[in-house]
């Protein structure tokens, strides 16, 4: 897939066009959504075959419905979350099990640290993640999913250390402005 | 798995107390979440790349265009593969749809094919006719139902006149629904069953 479309485009407007059928936003909205929808369906459904069906459903549900998109009712990310939901729902029942743990709605008001398991919450730091540059992205996550110290990341990314400390400020205060704005 | 480093290993210590402490909210959400997938598989996104291909529901007119163009190539591919004798379709059973309120004198039947024992694809094949006629805008759609909703869609067609035949592949297992239903349109429509039949596989 082609990556066309300017990041800094807001994916509330990148909804809008794929409802225009623009094949170019709808590209750029997989590539910023296609590993919270994967993560949050690998969670609930517990096996790569089926999560990646889901996955495909929601991208396909959001290429069908994002007319039904409505700005005024809620943040874009709220609505490719009940878009994902769904279709690991539906994923669910067709084997007759039950899904657990995907809350009713994405809440707005969940806090840091007591909801830090919530669906919802790993979500927007999931969709957070994939706005950083893959380089402060790769510093974050060798870090924090892989424990690997400042100098173990240098050497592991073949760069200097120095320069793994400033992707790591950078990334991280990126990663906070983006965090505060979704709780906006 | 290993812990993260202490904040203060991340950040050294030349940093203003104000953006540590900033920052510190950021640090304990990482550390709170699971991790990503490390990777997307390519399968998943030659899917999604497929996705785009169908009909998006914005630009009805050209959707109309896409779908009637659509159907004309998948019958005409259909017609060339019985007539150079390359078809190899071979059905696994067949549902007779009956026409609801709705389109008296429509008929409908499905061939399904057998279940590819590597994907898990199955092939349909829809042999329709006596559907009423569209609007240059709509389209229809063969649907599985469960739970007496929409839940699943084969994919969309235009009908021509007499019988038009339409193929399908799905990545669902047919057995596991409960009916097949024809309808116009999206379920966000709210539309009404054309056709519908019990999904009776035996």
């Amino acid at each position: 897939m082609s990556a066309a479309v300017a990041t800094a485009e807001s994916d509330s407007r990148l909804i809008e066009r794929v409802a225009g059928g623009d094949r170019d936003a709808f590209t750029e909205l997989y590539r910023r959504f296609a590993r919270p929808v994967l993560a949050m369906a690998l969670r609930q459904l517990g096996d790569n075959g089926r999560a990646e069906e889901a996955a495909q459903e929601t991208f396909a549900a959001v290429w069908r419905s994002a007319r039904s998109y409505k700005p005024e009712r809620g943040s874009a990310s709220a609505w490719l979350y009940a878009v994902a939901r769904h279709a690991i729902i539906d994923r669910a029942r067709q084997r007759r099990e039950p899904v657990v743990e995907v809350p009713e709605e994405a809440s707005p008001e969940a806090g840091p640290a007591d909801r830090a398991e919530g669906a919802w919450l790993t979500w927007r730091v999931h969709a957070a993640l994939e706005q950083l540059p893959e380089r402060e992205r790769a510093v974050l996550e060798l870090a924090y999913w892989s424990g690997l110290s400042q100098t173990e990341i240098a050497s592991y990314l073949d760069v200097p250390l120095g320069t793994v400390k400033t992707r790591t400020r950078t990334g991280l205060s990126r990663l906070s402005g983006l965090l505060e704005e979704v709780r906006g | 798995m290993r812990e993260p480093p202490e904040l203060d290993e991340l950040l050294g210590d030349d940093l203003p107390d104000d953006e540590v402490e900033r920052l510190r909210g950021v640090d304990a959400l990482l550390r709170n979440v699971p991790a990503p997938p490390h990777e997307i598989p390519l399968s998943l996104t030659h899917a999604v790349e497929q996705v785009a291909i169908e009909p998006a529901r914005i630009p009805r007119r050209r959707m109309a265009l896409a779908l009637a163009f659509g159907a004309l190539v998948a019958a005409l591919a259909f017609g060339a593969g019985r007539w150079s004798g390359e078809e190899t379709f071979e059905a696994a059973w067949d549902a007779e749809l009956v026409a609801t309120e709705n389109a008296s004198g429509a008929s409908a039947v499905v061939h399904v094919g057998h279940q590819d024992e590597e994907t898990g694809n199955m092939e349909l094949v829809l042999d329709v006719s006596g559907l009423p006629p569209l609007e240059p805008d709509e389209f229809y759609a063969l649907w599985l139902v469960e739970d007496g909703e929409w839940a699943a869609t084969c994919g969309y067609f235009s009908v021509g006149k007499g019988e038009t035949t339409v193929r399908m592949t799905v990545s669902y297992d047919i057995r596991e629904f409960e009916a097949w239903a024809v309808s116009t349109g999206h379920p966000d429509d709210h539309p009404a069953p054309l056709l519908r039949a019990e999904i009776d596989a035996a």
